[in-house]
């Protein structure tokens, strides 16, 4: 039986039973209502900037001169540390630039919520004895997750059309079009860097025999990676040796968090290949450990 | 006759307790096994370890003449009943055994069908489209039945299969189970011997992580040699021991065990030692061929602790 086949039967199985779990519907329900308040105030912090503009200028300003009004731009440059990068975020709708920003930060919990228990659910209850006769460990491991990648990228694709519609709604003159090709985008860009911490909350669930530790493990070394990610890129440690320490965060998924929205293609695809490796390295890793146990 | 299973010098140990002992078994193919044993005897690593679950310390282990299990090479071909394991409880019984099927390589139309088939054997049908978490014990033990059944499996191992089932259904899934005998090797493990000696016709003791006797039931139960005449009251036998001082005879109580040797079948021990009971007013109760299972079992195990104890 061809392996390819396996997986992708145990993929869309686990796609599957974990959209029927209630757990996984109230987290994706969660998110939404999350993605859809945190828009409509982003929402009205637009509208009131714009309209503050409005009375001390005494004229109509339109949604694309606010972005690129000075003032945006220091913010923006202050929050990036890169004026390439801060201009290229600043040409992107707000509605995308705010959702990337959202789910970035929050994706990541949510995977830890949704997916913690993915592996050692099945080896707490012992539900993983009715298929590890049928097919061999690593499609099963690999099939779980391709599922939970699923499983987010449904949670991601949700929030952003949450957070279209709102804008959609209550942003006089949103680029509806432009809007929705950039949250896509940046749905595709945020699926890319969650993966990362997938990997991470995967292994821990081959690490630990029940839902709890697996949470708790996967926990502790996404804050480790976090804390670690950060002290490299903190200009007190970073101005020491800027290449070996930019180097070694790159080793951490917040590592390549500024360059995923670097407007250059190759600084972009280096940061989504990266977080890519990093997310499988830490699944082979937890594989490594579940293809050496007892299951 | 060629091995369905064969088990060589299986060792395994949880931390410092040791759960089989240089476990060496052969389970000949097209046959209903009983694997008996009692609690801790090592019966449900055993399973783990052919079901790929458990990994083994030493030994070998052949599947169907192929090796350990390699689910990829040969999908389907060993299908399993795990103990105290939870079925997925979000999905239906159709979406869960589907889901099954096709890992075992069936197209989705086979295995649509394989399931309809399996849930009927089991009784079932009628919630095929009920989410697992709604079924009772009862009948999640019926769908991890269905599930051990699913496809055309060579080798299929039952891990208490009846447990937790009312006394109709106990009879009708060993029904099931015997309906599928000529067409797959079966091993069963249960603690209900009586069960077992209603369906196996091949029977492998372990105790201690190491096999202490195996054989086809009539061997070990002594079926072709031992009758047992239950009576009202015990009878001089002296008269009849002149006339076949060859025969071997002892009491239980009121039971007497008559032991035949060489050309003696159990029609002609009948044939034999009944008149003589009637001649003496002995009050015939019953007949019975052979130990039951039970008495085999009992008697094999005081054997292996009285070896133990010379030891």
């Amino acid at each position: 039986m061809p392996r390819t086949l396996s997986i992708r039967l145990v993929a869309v199985f686990d796609l599957l039973e974990s959209l029927r779990s209630r757990k996984a519907i109230v987290l994706l329900a969660l998110y939404m209502v999350g993605a859809l308040g945190g828009s409509a105030i982003f929402v009205q912090l637009l509208t009131s900037i714009r309209e503050r503009l409005e009375e001390d200028l005494g004229q109509k300003v339109d949604m694309q001169q606010l972005m690129s009004s000075p003032g945006m731009a220091r913010v923006a440059g202050a929050l990036t540390g890169d004026p390439e990068v801060a201009r290229a975020i600043l040409a992107i709708p707000p509605m995308a630039i705010f959702y990337g920003w959202l789910a970035m930060n929050f994706v990541p919990l949510l995977v830890l919520f949704t997916s913690a228990d993915a592996i050692s659910g099945d080896l707490s209850n012992g539900a993983v004895r009715f298929s590890l006769f049928r097919t061999d460990r690593i499609s099963w491991a690999t099939g779980k997750l391709i599922g939970q990648t699923c499983l987010m990228a449904v949670g991601v694709l949700a929030g952003a059309l949450a957070c279209w519609t709102i804008g959609a709604v209550w942003l006089d003159d949103m680029p509806f079009g432009q809007t929705a090709y950039w949250l896509l985008r940046i749905s595709g860009r945020t699926i890319v860097y969650s993966f990362a911490y997938l990997g991470i909350v995967m292994c821990a669930s081959q690490l630990a025999r029940t839902p709890i530790r697996s949470g708790g493990l996967a926990l502790l070394i996404m804050f480790s990676c976090s804390l670690a990610g950060g002290l490299f890129k903190a200009q007190p440690i970073a101005k020491r040796a800027p290449e070996l320490f930019n180097a070694l965060s790159k080793l951490f998924p917040n590592g390549h968090h500024l360059p995923l929205w670097h407007p250059g293609w190759f600084e972009s695809l280096t940061a989504m290949l990266g977080l890519i490796a990093i997310g499988l390295a830490w699944f082979a890793l937890g594989f490594w450990r579940f293809s050496r146990r007892d299951a | 006759m060629t091995a369905a299973l064969t088990l060589k010098g299986v060792h395994k140990r949880y931390g410092r307790t040791v759960a089989l002992d240089g476990l060496d078994m052969s389970v000949p193919k097209g046959v209903i096994c009983g694997f008996i044993g009692p609690n801790g005897a090592g019966k449900t690593t055993t399973f783990g370890i052919v079901g790929g679950m458990i990994l083994l310390d030493a030994g070998e282990v052949d599947i169907l003449g192929r090796g350990p299990l390699s689910p990829q090479h040969y999908p389907g071909s060993l299908t399993m009943l795990p103990q105290d394991c939870e079925l997925s409880p979000h999905v239906t019984l159709r979406q869960l055994l589907v889901h099954y099927a096709r890992l075992q390589g069936a197209t989705a139309l086979q295995a649509e069908r394989d399931v309809i088939e399996r849930l009927e054997e089991v009784v079932l049908l009628d919630r095929a489209d009920a989410r697992i978490k709604t079924l009772s014990h009862g009948m999640r033990r019926r769908v991890s039945i269905a599930q051990a059944l699913l496809g055309k499996p060579e080798l299929v191992l039952l891990d208490e299969p009846t447990s937790g089932l009312d006394p109709e259904l106990v009879v009708r899934m060993r029904d099931v189970f015997a309906s599928h005998r000529k067409h797959r090797t079966l091993v069963v493990s249960s603690h209900n011997l009586l069960e077992l000696e209603a369906l196996c016709d091949h029977v492998i003791f372990i105790e201690g992580g190491r096999c202490t006797r195996s054989g086809s039931m009539a061997e070990v139960t002594e079926q072709g040699l031992v009758m047992r005449y239950t009576l009202e009251q015990a009878v001089a036998l002296e008269p009849f021991e002149k006339v076949h001082p060859e025969l071997e005879m002892t009491w239980e109580n009121k039971t007497l065990i008559v032991r035949g040797t060489g050309s003696w079948t159990p029609s002609a021990l009948n044939a034999a030692v009944v008149p003589y009971l009637f001649h003496t007013n002995a009050g015939l109760l019953e007949i019975r061929r052979g130990k039951s299972l039970e008495d085999a079992y009992l008697a094999g195990k005081a054997e292996a602790e009285y070896d133990d104890d010379e030891d």
